[in-house]
C-alpha cells in the first residue's frame, strides 16, 4: 500500500477485489451505462475510488459498478478514515422543475402519508431537519415545508431516502423535470432569488455516517444519488493501466506493482479551491504526474 | 528569349476581375507549364498575384510564352510583369531567419513608415506585410528576414537580435504602438496553452487598489503594510503574509469584497475565445484563490491555482493560508506540472502577464506578452500598452474581421 500523510487526513492507496466492494446507494441506471461502455476499452483509470476501512465505497459508486459489470477482478481505490471529522457528508437535493401548482407536490406527500409543517424560512428549515434527521423539506420560492413520516413508514435512512425517490417518480411521470444539485448550493444565501416560480428543491434526509455504514454492513441500498461525500484531500491522475484489471495475477503481486507505478510518478499537492482539467475542487488535492 | 531558362516568374496587379486567377492559370497549364510558388491576394478590390512557373516540358518557345502571358494585361486591365527565374537565386533567398512582428495601437500616420525604415536601416527584409485591423484601431503583422541583418561589432548574432528587438520595442513606445516579436522557430510552433498571471494581467490594478483599501477596513486588526509594499499586488502578497488578520472574517463578507474587483476590459471574451480556438487555459495567482474562482466561474478555465484562506465549520477564515502556499517562485514549478499534465513543450506556451517579479515565469516560454508593464524594459517577447487584454489575439494572427465574428452577448470586441 502507498501511504500519503496529509495533516487533514491519511489517504492509504492499494488495489482490492472488486468483490470486497459495499456499495451503500444504488447507481443511476443511465450513468451507468455509460461508464460500463466507456471502461470496455479502458486505456487507464484516472483516479482511484474512495473507500472507508469497510470496504464501503464513498466516491466511485458508478465506476465500481461499471468494473462489476465488465467482471474485472481488482480496483484502485484510496481508503480513508471515514470518521475522521474533516471527511464530511453532504447529501444531493433534487431541484423538480415545471411544477404546476403547489398542490401536485402535496397532494403526493399526504398520499403517502406525510405531514406537512410549514417553515418560515430556509434557514430554519434546515435547523428543524438536522433534529429529525429522517424528515425531508421542500422549498418553494415563496415558502419552505418540513416533510414528517410516520414511523410505521420509514424507520431508518433507506426508507426515508426511498419515500423520496417514490415521490420524485410520481412527479416525473407528471412531466416534471428532475435534476440533483448539492445541499450547500441550496443552503446559500443568494439561492432563493434563482429558484424560479415553477420550481420547486426537494430537500433530502440529513442522516448521519453511522447510518450509512449500518445500512450498507446489512446490505441495505440507498437511493441513487443520496450521500454527497466531501474528502478534505483526494488523490489525481493515478492513471492505472486499464489492462491490470483484466490480468491473472495475485493481489498481492497487482499491489507491488501499482506500489512501484506510483514510486515512479511525482506528486504535486495543491491547497483546496484550484481547478484541474477544467473542474473546480473544493478539496486539497495531491496530483500524481511523470 | 533563350530557350535555356525555362523558369518564369509572372507578377500582376491591379483591380480585381471576377475569374481572372483561373484566367491565368489556365492560360499556364494550356502551354504545359507548372507553377512552382503562387501567393496571390485581394484586398479592398485590389488584386495582385505572384507566380513561378516552370515551362522545362512546354513544347512552346520561351518567348511565345512570353507574348502569351503579356497578352493577359490587354485582356484584364492588370499590369503584368514577366521575367526569367533564376534557380540559383531562389536557392540562396529559401534561406531565411524570419521573425513575426506585429504591432498594435491606435491609429496614426507614419506608423508603418517608422517601423518600415527601422528594419531599412539595419538591412532587415521585409517578407510580408498584412494590416489586420484597420480604423481607429490598428493592428499589422510583419515576416522580417533577419538572415543579412548588419551585426554590431562583438556582438553575438543573438545578442544582436536581441538588441534588434529591444530598439524595435522602444521605437514603438515612441510611436504610441505594442509590439509583440516571435522568432521563427516559436511562431511555427503550434501552441496549445495560454497562461495568465491574474493579478499583472488580469484585474484591473484600480479595483485591486479598492479592494486593499476595503478589505483593510474591514480585517479586525489592520495589517501591517510593509514599507516595500508600494503596488497592489505588493499589498495582496504582504496580506498572504500576514493573512492571521484577515482572521474572523466570514466567506460571505469575502464574497462581498470580491465584487469590488473587475476584471480588464475584454478578458472574459478573451478566455471565451482562446478555448474556442481550441488553446487550455491557465490562471496562476500568488493572491487569493477568489480573484480566480471569479473569472472560473465566468468565463471556465481548464487550470487555476492561487492561495486559499482556510475557512473553519462556521464558514469563518481562520487567519491561515491553506498550505502549500504559491508564491512568486513556485509558479514555476506549477506551470512545469501543467506542461507535463497536458505533455507539451515550453514553446506550445504563451504567457501573458506584466514582465514584474511575480510574473517571471513567462519569460521561459514559447511567447511571452507584458500587459501594461510597470518597467520600461521587460524581458517578454512582445508588450501591449494598454489594458485591452483581447490585443492578444492579434499576435495569434487573428484579423479584425476574425474578432468580429466572435461575439458574446454583452462583449465589445472593440480592442
Amino acid at each position: 500500500m502507498f501511504c500519503i500523510e496529509t495533516k487533514k487526513l491519511t489517504l492509504t492507496l492499494e488495489i482490492v477485489p472488486v468483490s470486497s466492494l459495499i456499495s451503500h446507494e444504488e447507481v443511476l441506471a443511465a450513468s451507468a451505462n455509460r461508464l460500463i461502455l466507456e471502461f470496455k476499452n479502458l486505456a487507464s483509470l484516472q483516479n482511484p475510488i474512495i473507500i472507508d476501512e469497510n470496504h464501503i465505497i464513498l466516491d466511485g459508486n458508478h465506476r465500481a459498478h461499471a468494473f462489476r459489470a465488465l467482471n474485472f477482478k481488482f480496483i484502485p481505490v484510496c481508503k480513508i478514515d471515514y470518521f475522521n471529522r474533516r471527511a464530511k457528508l453532504r447529501y444531493w437535493f433534487r431541484i423538480l422543475g415545471n411544477i404546476q401548482h403547489k398542490r401536485q407536490a402535496r397532494e403526493i406527500i399526504e398520499s403517502l402519508g406525510g405531514i406537512l409543517h410549514s417553515q418560515p424560512d430556509p434557514f430554519t428549515l434546515k435547523r428543524a431537519m438536522e433534529e429529525r434527521c429522517l424528515a425531508c423539506g421542500i422549498q418553494y420560492p415563496d415558502e419552505c415545508i418540513l416533510v414528517d413520516f410516520p414511523e410505521t413508514e420509514i424507520c431508518d435512512g433507506v426508507d426515508a431516502y426511498g419515500i423520496i425517490q417514490v415521490l420524485q417518480d410520481k412527479l416525473t411521470a407528471q412531466a416534471v423535470t428532475l435534476d440533483y444539485i448539492p445541499c450547500n448550493a441550496v443552503q446559500e444565501d443568494t439561492f432563493p432569488a434563482q429558484l424560479k416560480p415553477d420550481q420547486l428543491v426537494l430537500w433530502t434526509p440529513q442522516i448521519t455516517k453511522q447510518m450509512v455504514v449500518d445500512c450498507a454492513i446489512k446490505q441495505k441500498v440507498f437511493a441513487p444519488k443520496s450521500t454527497r461525500h466531501v474528502i478534505p484531500v483526494r488523490p489525481l491522475n493515478v492513471n492505472v493501466p486499464g489492462q491490470w484489471f483484466r490480468e491473472n495475477i495475485t493481489l498481492e503481486e497487482i499491489n507491488y506493482s501499482f506500489y512501484a507505478f506510483l514510486k515512479a510518478k511525482r506528486m504535486k499537492r495543491f491547497s483546496p479551491g484550484m481547478v484541474l482539467d477544467g473542474r473546480y475542487y473544493e478539496e486539497e488535492l495531491i496530483v500524481f504526474y511523470r | 528569349m533563350s530557350q535555356q531558362s525555362r523558369m518564369i516568374s509572372f507578377s500582376a496587379v491591379g483591380l480585381y476581375i471576377p475569374g481572372i486567377v483561373a484566367r491565368i492559370t489556365g492560360k499556364i497549364f494550356e502551354m504545359d507549364g507548372n507553377i512552382v510558388d503562387v501567393e496571390e491576394n485581394c484586398r479592398r478590390g485590389m488584386f495582385s498575384i505572384f507566380l513561378v512557373v516552370d515551362f522545362a516540358e512546354s513544347p512552346i518557345d520561351t518567348d511565345q510564352i512570353f507574348n502569351a502571358l503579356k497578352e493577359i494585361e490587354k485582356e484584364s486591365d492588370l499590369k503584368v510583369i514577366l521575367d526569367q527565374y533564376d534557380e540559383k537565386a531562389v536557392t540562396l533567398s529559401a534561406r531565411s531567419e524570419n521573425h513575426l512582428v506585429t504591432i498594435i495601437g491606435i491609429d496614426r500616420p507614419g506608423i508603418i513608415a517608422k517601423v518600415s525604415r527601422f528594419f531599412h536601416s539595419k538591412n532587415i527584409m521585409i517578407e510580408r506585410c498584412r494590416m489586420i485591423a484597420r480604423g481607429r484601431f490598428f493592428s499589422m503583422e510583419m515576416v522580417i528576414d533577419t538572415l543579412a541583418m548588419d551585426m554590431s561589432a562583438g556582438r553575438k548574432r543573438s545578442e544582436s537580435i536581441t538588441a534588434m528587438k529591444k530598439e524595435l520595442k522602444l521605437l514603438c513606445v515612441d510611436l504610441d504602438q505594442s509590439v509583440v516579436i516571435q522568432s521563427e522557430n516559436i511562431y511555427r510552433r503550434n501552441k496549445k496553452l495560454v497562461v495568465f498571471d491574474v493579478e499583472s494581467s488580469l484585474i484591473q490594478h484600480r479595483s485591486l487598489k479598492h479592494f486593499i483599501d476595503r478589505i483593510k477596513d474591514r480585517i479586525p486588526s489592520p495589517t501591517d503594510m510593509p514599507e516595500s509594499a508600494t503596488t497592489s499586488k505588493d499589498q495582496i502578497q504582504a496580506l498572504i503574509d500576514n493573512a492571521r488578520s484577515l482572521k474572523g472574517l466570514s466567506v460571505q463578507d469575502l464574497a462581498k469584497l470580491n465584487e469590488i474587483l473587475r476584471l480588464n476590459p475584454g478578458t472574459i471574451e478573451l478566455i471565451k475565445i482562446l478555448k474556442s480556438m481550441g488553446f487550455k487555459i491557465a490562471l496562476l495567482s500568488s493572491g487569493f484563490n477568489f480573484l480566480v474562482k471569479k473569472i472560473f466561474e465566468s468565463a471556465g478555465v481548464d487550470y487555476a491555482f492561487a492561495n486559499a484562506l482556510e475557512v473553519d465549520e462556521d464558514g469563518i477564515t481562520t487567519g491561515r493560508v491553506e498550505e502549500p502556499i504559491i508564491t512568486d517562485e513556485t509558479k514555476n514549478d506549477i506551470l512545469d506540472f501543467i506542461m507535463s499534465n497536458e505533455q507539451i513543450e515550453p514553446d506550445q506556451v504563451i504567457a501573458v502577464g506584466d514582465g514584474s517579479q511575480s510574473s517571471h515565469f513567462i519569460e521561459n516560454v514559447g511567447l511571452s506578452i507584458a500587459i501594461k508593464p510597470e518597467a520600461a524594459h521587460t524581458k517578454s517577447d512582445g508588450v501591449i500598452a494598454s489594458d485591452k487584454v483581447l490585443n492578444v489575439l492579434y499576435c495569434l494572427g487573428l484579423t479584425k474581421e476574425d474578432l468580429d465574428k466572435f461575439s458574446y452577448p454583452g462583449s465589445n470586441n472593440q480592442a
